[in-house]
């Protein structure tokens, strides 16, 4: 009895296991074919390990083109994705604190125009969203990758925010406002500290979501020293010989870090904010 | 630590509405440069400014172009140049943006059906009162070389480079197999030597470039394929010939297999070069003779590359020299008269025409493609003496600017070429729908 | 009566600014200013340009209903909505099937799940990246990571049938989020309903069927409803692969909007495409809460 239970337990194990290489390989093998030489690539590509590891792709790939580095390319991408993620953060919890916390008239429509922003899809507003930024003369700039974070317009953020913040026992303000604390002074000193872990998930989610972002920088970015990784990748791609794979892999590894390591180290607040966004609410 | 907070929010907010501001230079020209843009230049040559330079192209021309403008920018301290580059349609893409946000390059490269937009838009500079200035030095240019960027009188641009489509084919392979190819191949003639060479090696035809190889096989009948609002040709059938061509490929078994093709888009990757094994290779390649050099540079060590003429039946009356590729000079930047002294250095000066080496094809002035002969490679040669010794004594004036609607066009006779090389429709069906198809196209762009 | 409540308790600052009346508005400003801004503007102005003729370099001409006319006739329209609706109704049902049985084995706790559960999730944290679909290009490239393993020589992204089952695998393997998702739920289900069945003597799969499936069918459909609207929105994966080919087999509906749009300078047509869509989602959305009461528990 026991015999055959230690035995399912390790079929169990060897299973899930396999599974999950077989699910990870092909991040895996990008990995490892970013340290082969770039012209052994593809004749080796049944080799997981390099036999030879060699540091030349990445020094290749960095050089990126026409004078910019990735260097560049990662400075922007940073700077997008962290100035986005600062304007979602703010916006989505003033607007949270409002919707969950305050009564007032139009706050029930307000709200369902909140949930509608979630439902529509961006890429409808694609176009129109184009001509608009283009008649503000916005295009080849980065506001249109980041104005309109400021702006509570992700809906998700903000039904996010809300969900947690409705788990704050009303008690506290209540207590607050007998020590004369007005409702501006209660988000700030109340509401606020006690989001934290929201925060967090809410701030990740936005930095990965930017700095994975492919149309905008697309449709709004023009020249090659303003790209962000996502279409200095694409470029690469499109302009380099065959045999630089190597680089590109290189730089696509590089690219993926940084979203690897929030994984590593934040994966609570990941979790937390992936099941708020699937349970009905 | 509240104080802290408030003010971490006061500055982001602040932030959010200083972001118009952060833009950069496009939000700071604004609106209000759209009606005072044309044809005024302000500034003057000696100021520092900053240029900006578009252009399409492979990670090759890249380098030699930015090269060549940091020389530049060595040279004239006080100017700096930033360059715009992108994959061809990528190019045009961000071009006609950014005409919309009055924000286009200094000078930029163009070419065919794309530059007659940005004419009719009244958006480049007429470059005839620079010419009679003296600014723009073009006396080593030729006439017929300025005529193809010459519309309605007046210079529009200068050409980059001429060139004129080819095939581009594996001589190492063919020599090896004992097969010689002779320049002005028919239709029929090319057929078979395709079916020799499969017979002999294995190797397929990758037969593309359908919208060139279409426009000359039209210009063969004495016709233009792109008239203003419609198809210059009176039949479905005198579009036929290059489709029956793959068809006959396809049925005889030495036409590629076009699904290996696919995501393969770039110079380097076309299956002349990147094939393994003959059932993956292709023993030529359609493309403008400059591409060449790249190609070759691609190609793997030992493969000697050579271009030949484009099958067609009439060769006099299809040839063409590409000279319509050219740089030109948006009007609504601030700096046109230190961008047309640019222009004027990348035209006529000895040590840029040295780094760029006929990149783009055979320089436009005769004084610098003299300059840089000594230092040609082979390759560079053989397209030199392709150009001049094979295509100019055997052709024909090119033709005038494709109108509007010539690129839905040339799409669709992408989309007809696929669908025959899957053998998803035949010759005659695939000619019939670009017939129909094409003229509706042309005379809805015509009447926009 | 909270307004009473509040009147009596009093504040410290009793000026207008201080009411909760005024509080609400000035923290909904950002949202309702960014509604205004960043969505009624936008929509209002593709509205009106789907009744125009506009290529961007020159200005808008009314034409009516003409471009909605044009699409209703063009082929490619008809391919590439077919195209996008086969991609979401295979992806979409496939990743849920897959997230709920990989969610099912999972649940059992041992040491070595967090470990598990990080591999399986992973490839959805990445999956958007332009690098996992350059990746995935290169992986099923004729002499790519695929072919060699499988020791054949086939052009996936060049076969007419192949190409967009490689971009649905790419979709279905980010099946991570969703599988999240279940655990989670399962997880709140209480254990004394297990208990109950087991009294009764049934067994696993009779309690998987009875127990575990009805109570999910909330979540399973919150989550198919979200994932099909994102499943008709699909853009950078087929640019980046496959670009529409071959022969339009994955020219995705937002794909080919774009291509007549930035490429074709028809953006009148384009605006018109973007409307058709979202009355077609908004259709199939409703048609799918409509199906709610037959299956979902609630």
């Amino acid at each position: 009895m026991r015999a055959k239970k230690r035995i399912s337990r390790i079929a169990y194990h060897t299973i899930v296991l396999a599974v999950g290489f077989v699910m990870i390989y092909p991040l895996l093998w990008m990995v490892m074919s970013s340290f082969k030489e770039s012209s052994t690539i593809f004749h080796t590509a049944g080799q997981l390990l390099p036999t030879q590891p060699t540091l030349e792709n990445y020094a290749n790939g960095w050089k990126g083109f026409s004078h910019t580095t990735f260097a560049t390319f990662f400075k922007n991408t940073f700077f997008v994705a962290a100035m986005g993620t600062v304007g979602s953060i703010v916006s989505s919890l003033l607007v949270a604190y409002g919707l969950s916390r305050l009564r007032f008239r139009l706050r029930g429509l307000l709200f369902a125009l909140v949930l509608l922003t979630m439902m529509l899809p961006g890429q409808i507003l694609m176009i129109p969203q184009y001509l608009w930024y283009n008649q503000l003369g916005w295009i080849n700039t980065y506001s249109p990758l980041i104005a309109e974070f400021y702006f509570a317009t992700q809906g998700f953020f903000v039904y996010l925010l809300m969900n947690f913040m409705d788990g704050i026992p009303k008690d506290l303000d209540e207590a607050a406002k007998i020590d004369g604390c007005s409702y501006y002074s209660i988000f700030s000193r109340i509401i606020l500290p006690l989001s934290t872990p929201a925060i967090a998930t809410v701030a990740i989610f936005s930095f990965m979501n930017r700095w994975n972002d492919y149309m905008g920088p697309l449709l709004y970015l023009k020249r090659t020293e303003k790209y962000t990784i996502s279409l200095a990748l694409k470029l690469f791609c499109d302009q380099t010989s065959s045999s630089d794979y190597g680089a590109l892999f290189a730089m696509s590894t590089l690219s993926l870090l940084p979203i690897f390591l929030i994984f590593v180290t934040m994966q609570k607040y990941l979790t937390q904010g992936v099941v708020t966004s699937g349970l009905k609410g | 630590m509240k104080m802290k907070k408030i003010t971490a929010m006061a500055l982001a907010c602040v932030m959010a509405l200083g972001l118009a501001a952060c833009g950069g230079t496009s939000s700071s020209t604004g609106t209000s440069a759209a009606s005072a843009a044309p044809a005024s230049s302000t500034g003057t040559a000696a100021e520092p400014c900053d240029l900006v330079v578009a252009w399409w192209g492979s990670q090759g021309r890249n380098e030699k172009f930015q090269s060549a403008l940091d020389l530049y920018a060595e040279q004239n301290p006080g100017v700096t140049i930033e360059s715009q580059t992108n994959g061809f349609s990528d190019h045009l893409t961000a071009l006609s943006a950014a005409a919309a946000s009055n924000d286009m390059p200094d000078m930029a490269m163009l070419q065919g059906a794309y530059y007659q937009q940005f004419v009719d838009g009244d958006l480049l500079v007429d470059l005839m009162p620079y010419v009679e200035s003296g600014a723009l030095d073009l006396s080593n240019v030729s006439e017929s070389v300025l005529a193809a960027t010459t519309i309605d009188g007046k210079l529009y641009g200068v050409c980059a480079g001429t060139n004129s489509p080819s095939v581009i084919y594996n001589k190492t392979l063919l020599d090896e197999a004992g097969i010689t190819i002779e320049d002005n191949m028919n239709l029929d003639q090319f057929a078979e030597k395709c079916a020799e060479i499969y017979e002999k090696t294995g190797y397929r035809s990758f037969i593309s470039n359908p919208s060139q190889m279409i426009e000359m096989l039209v210009r063969g009948e004495g016709k233009i394929l792109y008239e203003t609002d419609k198809l210059g040709v009176e039949s479905a059938e005198e579009l036929q010939p290059y489709f029956a061509l793959l068809e006959r490929g396809r049925e005889e078994g030495w036409l590629m297999d076009y699904s290996l093709t696919v995501g393969l888009d770039a110079t380097e990757e076309q299956p002349i070069i990147y094939g393994t094994t003959p059932e993956t290779s292709s023993w030529c390649s359609f493309f403008n003779s400059n591409q060449a050099d790249a190609m070759q540079q691609a190609a793997p060590e030992g493969m000697e590359l050579a271009l030949t003429t484009c099958p067609l039946d009439n060769p006099k009356e299809s040839n063409y020299l590409r000279e319509a590729m050219s740089w030109c000079i948006p009007n609504q930047g601030g700096n046109i008269d230190q961008a047309v002294a640019l222009l004027n250095w990348w035209i006529n000066s000895p040590e840029a025409n040295e780094i760029i080496m006929a990149e783009p094809g055979v320089p436009a002035s005769s004084e610098a493609a003299k300059a840089i002969e000594p230092n040609l490679s082979d390759i560079q040669k053989k397209i030199f003496t392709y150009i001049n010794d094979v295509i100019t004594p055997n052709c024909s004036p090119a033709n005038p600017p494709a109108g509007a609607g010539s690129s839905e066009v040339t799409s669709l006779i992408t989309d007809l070429e696929e669908k025959v090389y899957y053998g998803e429709i035949t010759a005659e069906a695939a000619a019939q729908e670009l017939f129909e198809e094409g003229n509706r196209i042309m005379s809805e762009a015509a009447a926009q | 009566m909270k307004k009473e409540r509040n009147s009596k308790l009093g504040y410290a600052k009793n000026g207008w600014l201080y009411k909760e009346k005024t509080a609400g508005y000035i923290f909904s400003a950002p949202f309702i200013f960014g509604f205004l801004f960043f969505v009624i503007v936008p929509v209002a102005t593709s509205l009106y340009y789907a009744f125009c003729n506009y290529n961007i370099l020159k200005p808008a001409r009314w034409v009516g209903l003409k471009n909605f006319i044009d699409i209703f006739q063009d082929p490619t329209f008809y391919k590439a909505l077919g195209v996008t609706l086969k991609f979401a109704f295979i992806s979409v049902p496939l990743k849920l099937v897959f997230a709920l049985i990989v969610a099912l084995i999972l649940l059992k706790g041992t040491k070595l799940t967090p470990f598990y559960r990080a591999a399986y999730y992973l490839p959805s944290i990445l999956g958007s990246s332009v690098a996992v679909a350059i990746l995935w290009k290169r992986m099923f490239a004729v002499d790519g990571l695929v072919n060699k393993l499988l020791g054949i020589q086939f052009a996936w992204l060049g076969s007419t049938t192949a190409a967009l089952w490689v971009i649905i695998l790419l979709a279905v393997w980010q099946f991570g989020s969703s599988m999240l998702i279940f655990l989670s739920a399962m997880k709140q289900i209480p254990p004394e309903l297990y208990e109950a069945a087991r009294v009764d003597g049934a067994g696993g799969i009779y309690s998987f069927f009875r127990i575990t499936l009805p109570l999910l069918t909330p979540t399973i459909f919150f989550n198919l409803v979200m994932q099909l609207i994102n499943g008709f929105m699909v853009f950078a994966q087929g640019q980046i692969i496959t670009d529409g080919k071959p022969m339009n087999s994955t020219l995705f509906y937002v794909l080919y909007m774009y291509q007549q749009s930035f490429e074709y300078s028809k953006v009148g047509y384009a605006a018109a495409m973007g409307w058709i869509l979202l009355v077609l989602v908004a259709l199939f959305t409703g048609l799918l809460f409509k199906t709610k009461k037959y299956w979902v528990y609630e």
